[in-house]
């Protein structure tokens, strides 16, 4: 019968609505009752779904739908305004916090004195005495800072004072040495001085031994060039 | 729509002093019309992937929400009908995914039904259900037109506007999905399929 032929042909043909456009397949159908049957069966299916479809979706919202797409922004915007009020205020908090934590963290570090760390020959160097930098300030040294900076001379021992200089760290310098400080760190700025050697370790010092030759002293008597004798007093 | 009025002031509209006021209270009436004419649209697009009023009306309901959210943010206003059915596409199919609707509608299968007429057929509860686990096995693109189309009458034309797509891909798409949905149902029917 060739059914085959026209199966797909069927089905797409099921789904339109109307006579059949394809003359052949209209042949066939006219001619083939089991394949009129089953066209006609898709065809009935075809409708059904749409049928169904259509009823599937034909129910409307509930009366309530607007009131309760209204009742949910409410509740919505009620939350948002105890999240504004409740995490906004605790951040805020926070940071206080954290700022005031770094700020006194800052405070505590402070400027270090020379003994501390060699890369402090840098900094700006300050002194107790004199003149203050513009814009420093002063605050008594604890007492735990005199003692790690023992090494310094002994003599002229000042009362030492942290000099709190603003951006850089300050260096404490005992009193009359605080121009040839100044000197070597604008010549270390200028490179004129190469400063590494002070960033190196100490090297204990090579004691060598004098030689001294022992000193002839001559018996006075004088004698000619021509002699040829070369001994006595030679400078 | 005061609530509508004083959250849009309140979060979403950075305009000063009395010009916010103004504009969430427009916004809010606008969208006030909004929410009237376009909930069917919304309910249906969900209770066709969702099959639940209940549910459907749900998530109908957060679309709306969304749909507010960034309503001031729309500059097509005439294009809130086709946001907001995909909304509510996207909200539902993802509901229906998290579900585990379909492992019960499988129980739903048995039985060729009894031969009927067209209407009866369509609406029995049988075929209602099968109907709906034939829907959900089809993929997402021709489900969504089917769908649309039937909540718009099969208006191909309305359904391009929605989803944005050309007339001739809706029509390709919805012809598609309905020559699967009989294949899918032709044994329901009570017809066996003919070599």
């Amino acid at each position: 019968m060739g059914c085959r032929r026209f199966s797909e042909k069927l089905a797409e043909a099921a789904l339109e609505p109307g006579a059949v456009r394809d003359a052949a397949l209209a042949a066939h159908l006219t001619a083939c009752a089991a394949c009129r049957q089953e066209f006609e069966a898709r065809r009935r299916l075809a409708q059904a779904v749409d049928i169904g479809l259509k009823a599937a979706v034909s129910e409307s919202p509930s009366p309530a739908f607007a009131a309760g797409v209204r009742a949910r922004l409410a509740e919505e915007s009620a939350p948002r305004a105890s999240w504004f009020s409740g995490w906004v205020p605790l951040t805020a908090g926070a940071l206080a916090v954290v700022v005031l934590m770094a700020a006194w963290y800052a405070r505590r570090e402070g400027p270090r004195s020379l003994s501390d760390s060699p890369q402090n020959l840098t900094g700006n160097v300050v002194q107790q005495s004199g003149n203050q930098p513009v814009g420093a300030s002063i605050t008594p040294l604890p007492p735990s800072i005199p003692e790690r900076s023992s090494h310094l001379p002994r003599r002229n021992t000042p009362t030492l004072v942290r000099v709190a200089v603003p951006r850089e760290p300050g260096v404490i310098v005992p009193p009359g040495q605080r121009d040839a400080v100044l000197r070597f760190y604008a010549a270390v700025m200028s490179r004129r001085v190469d400063a590494s050697w002070a960033l190196e370790e100490m090297k204990p010092l090579e004691v060598a031994e004098l030689k001294i030759p022992p000193l002839e002293v001559g018996t006075g008597e004088t004698s000619s060039p021509e002699s040829g004798d070369s001994k006595g007093l030679q400078f | 729509m005061q609530v509508l009025a004083a959250s849009l002031a309140g979060s979403e509209v950075s305009l000063e002093g009395g010009g916010a006021e103004v504009a969430a209270v427009e916004l809010a009436r606008e969208f006030e019309t909004r929410l009237a004419e376009c909930s069917t649209l919304a309910f249906r697009v969900a209770l066709g992937v969702l099959h639940n009023a209940a549910d459907a009306e749900e998530v109908a309901q957060e679309a709306f929400i969304r749909a507010y959210r960034n309503f001031h943010r729309l500059r097509d206003r005439q294009r809130f009908r086709a946001w907001l059915a995909r909304i509510a596409w996207r909200l539902a199919l993802d509901r229906w995914r998290s579900s585990n609707r379909r492992e019960r509608r499988e129980e739903v299968a048995g039985q060729p039904l009894p031969e009927r007429t067209v209407e009866e057929l369509a609406a029995s509860r049988e075929f209602q259900s099968r109907l709906q686990q034939a829907m959900d096995e089809l993929p997402p693109k021709l489900r969504q037109v089917l769908i649309l189309a039937a909540v718009e009458g099969y208006n191909t034309r309305e359904v391009s506007q929605l989803l944005g797509l050309p007339d001739g891909t809706v029509k390709s798409r919805l012809h598609l999905a309905r020559k699967a949905m009989v294949e899918r149902l032709k044994w329901v029917a009570g017809d066996s399929p003919k070599s």
